[in-house]
């Protein structure tokens, strides 16, 4: 079984953005595999452990920089990679619909049994690509997974819904969106990076594959008003008409 | 000290005081609760002239003080031994201000070392030294302590980048050491004096201190070896790396244990109680990774490295867990000391042959020589009985290797009675000198260091 892993590099989590006008600045920024991704990756490499699919390849969409996030997946344990190259803002205009496309067109050419990608990225959380990517295949789709079984050719999805957890089952192909607790990606080795090296990486220009049509654009990129301090009352009736006529709740 | 509250009103303020037992417990208590006072009274002066009256009131009343920052002490230095005046610095918290030319910051001695560095962010520069207190620990213990930690073996001790200090003396005196010259040659340096002093010559209330640049990359690699000889060829290797940040050790019989106190977080290996494991940060301008692989490969294969920011933390996270991992093992007996790197593991199986007994490991920060060397005991009883023989043993091999009884955590209460043998009658002979010249009515930090 060969499964497809597609992984998005956006900026480090763990750093503080700086807010632009015409959107965050990516100058000079640390960037790094999407945390959701870098599950899916885990999660394929489980698989691949368990014996359940035979090949793994990671796939990711953007300017040069973005073979280190392949490098990465590969250290991980995935088996061959391809760069759709663009340099276009991966934050902002490789878009989920033309992305699906893109991705798409990969299913075809490579004839994958499945697709694990991370439910959303934590630059534009927009949590599309999945599932357009399963209407567009006409492929049954099981997001925010936290648990993914597959026995004989069918796969058996735990989904974290927000009532608590939904358990859905379909046969492959299909495709899978992964959630925060559907495991803990381990760290990559020296060694394991070092053979990524000589793991297969295509490089595909952009418009062989799609077209980025900028449907949706970007009118304004601002910081989160910054919270102003709260206050201790003396009594409630003091609570009350703040909370009327400051807070303006009643 | 009941007799004296009117006075200390007038002093202080009674909003600078604080009488009440439950808000007094914690000051009277090291955070490993080896130690009690019994302090009844503590005051938190916001001035350096409010300090030094509190300490000329004291000094003409023999009335003895203990001066506290952020209570983080390993060695019950910021406690009371019995009922002294407590003068806790934590409301002398403004940082003064930062000169962009000379990286060198003025601050009150009663700032929080991660505030410092909060603070300092905005101009791309850090405090020089680094501990895992940094969210509790103040600048002005930092400096009485000559606190040691992570940046040791990156920038050299904490004494190098204190260019002045404001200090009151026993007598109420101010001595104004402040100083924000680079250099300056002109006689003996008194502020060192001050320094790593643990409150017992003056209270230090204000120092200018020289800031780093904070590196434009960080790199952390973990690795595990198969034994310490292994461990000691690494160091010899990393020693040579111009962009060495940090070299820890870590034994794996102590992160073996640590699994289950860090259930959520990511760990670099499957430890394992036979193998021994060393973090490595690379920081500077540019990190060529290649560089690194290839020369860290020739020790190891088995080495992980950060991809983003919280695989760093991580990283670290077991690292400098390890001190209060290992207390909620058991009752823990704690010695930190300097030795010859090489001679961590012979030292470690000297105290208790074949590492038998009760449980017991060393980590710490291998770079620089200096071990933490611990031992859990599961009852408070077994710990009493073994502790003088044990600790005896201890202070002995330290001796013989010419090594140091305390290498960063000071002497306070818990190492005095070795300091004679430690430091010999003539050098201990002019520390106590210099002690009755600066508080000649012993008020100031009494029944510690000396």
């Amino acid at each position: 079984m060969k499964v497809l892993v597609a992984v998005k590099r956006v900026v480090d989590s763990g750093i503080k953005v700086r807010v632009k006008p015409d959107g965050i600045d990516l100058q000079g920024v640390k960037m790094t595999i999407n945390p959701f991704c870098e599950i899916a990756v885990e999660e394929a490499v489980r698989l691949k452990e368990k014996k359940l699919i035979a090949e793994i390849v990671a796939v990711t969409i953007g300017p040069k920089q973005g073979a280190e996030s392949l490098r990465h997946a590969l250290a991980l344990g995935a088996d061959k990679a391809i760069h759709v190259t663009t340099e276009a803002r991966i934050d902002q205009a490789v878009q989920p619909l033309d992305v699906a496309n893109i991705l798409a067109k990969l299913v075809e050419r490579d004839n994958y049994n499945l697709v694990l990608m991370g439910k959303q990225s934590i630059d534009d959380d927009f949590n599309q690509t999945g599932q357009m990517l399963a209407g567009l295949l006409d492929w049954p789709q099981a997001t925010f997974a936290s648990n993914i079984q597959i026995t004989d050719g069918i796969a058996q999805v735990v989904r974290e819904i927000d009532g608590g957890l939904q358990t859905v089952k379909f046969k492959l192909p299909g495709v899978i969106t992964c959630d925060l607790r559907l495991n803990q990606p381990r760290f990559a080795s020296v060694p394991n990076i070092m053979k990524a090296k000589s793991k297969p990486l295509e490089t595909i220009p952009l418009d062989k594959l799609g077209k980025l049509h900028n449907s949706i654009q970007i009118t304004k990129t601002e910081a989160p008003a910054i919270r102003k301090g709260g206050a201790i009352v003396e009594n409630v009736d003091v609570l009350i008409q703040k909370l009327r006529n400051e807070a303006k709740l009643f | 000290m009941k007799k004296y509250l009117n006075s200390f009103k007038q002093i202080v303020g009674v909003q600078n005081m604080i009488t009440d037992p439950f808000d007094l417990k914690p000051l009277n208590q090291d955070w490993q609760r080896f130690y009690q006072g019994k302090s009844e009274l503590a005051v938190t002066p916001t001035s350096t002239k409010m300090v030094s009256e509190v300490l000329q009131f004291c000094n003409q009343n023999n009335i003895k003080v203990v001066p506290q920052g952020g209570n983080t002490s390993f060695v019950g230095g910021a406690t009371p031994v019995q009922d002294e005046l407590i003068l806790s610095l934590r409301k002398m918290n403004n940082i003064l201000e930062f000169d962009t030319t000379t990286s060198i910051v003025t601050a009150e001695s009663g700032v929080i070392l991660q505030t410092m560095n909060d603070y300092l962010q905005a101009y791309r520069y850090q405090m020089p030294w680094d501990l895992g207190a940094r969210g509790s620990c103040q600048l002005g213990g930092n400096i009485a302590t000559n606190a040691g930690g992570l940046n040791v073996v990156k920038n050299g001790p904490l004494r190098n980048y204190i260019l002045g200090l404001e200090v009151v003396l026993p007598s109420g005196k101010i001595l104004n050491l402040l100083n924000k010259n680079r250099k300056d040659n002109t006689g003996t340096d008194l502020k060192q004096l001050f320094i790593g002093s643990e409150g017992t010559l003056g209270i230090i209330t204000q120092a200018n201190v020289l800031c780093t640049p904070i590196p434009e990359q960080r790199q952390v690699f973990f690795l595990e070896l198969k034994d310490f000889d292994e461990v000691i060829y690494l160091l010899r290797s990393a020693k040579q790396f111009e962009q060495l940040g940090a070299f820890e050790f870590m034994e794996g019989r102590i992160l073996q244990r640590c699994l289950p106190f860090n259930p959520q977080l990511k760990a670099p290996f499957e430890f394992k109680d036979d193998k021994y494991y060393v973090l490595i940060e690379i920081c500077g301008q540019q990190i060529e990774l290649e560089y690194y692989f290839e020369r860290l490969l020739k020790h190891t294969e088995q080495i992980v490295f950060n991809q983003n920011e919280s695989e760093l933390q991580a990283m670290w996270r077991w690292r400098e867990s390890v001190p209060e991992n290992l207390h909620k093992m058991g009752h823990v007996l704690t010695y930190d000391l300097s030795i010859p790197p090489d001679k961590f593991e012979w030292f470690a199986e000297q105290v208790y042959y074949g590492r038998k007994g009760p449980y017991n490991a060393f980590y710490g920060h291998l770079g620089d020589g200096n071990i933490h060397y611990n031992i859990i005991f599961e009852s408070v009883d077994e710990m009493h009985k073994e502790q003088h023989r044990v600790e005896e043993k201890i202070i002995k091999l330290t001796k013989d290797l010419n090594g140091s009884i305390s290498a960063e955590h000071g002497i306070g209460q818990l190492k005095r009675h070795y300091m004679e043998v430690q430091k010999g009658k003539e050098t201990f002979g002019y520390m106590q000198e210099l002690k009755r010249l600066f508080d000649p009515n012993n008020i100031l930090n009494p029944e510690k260091l000396l």
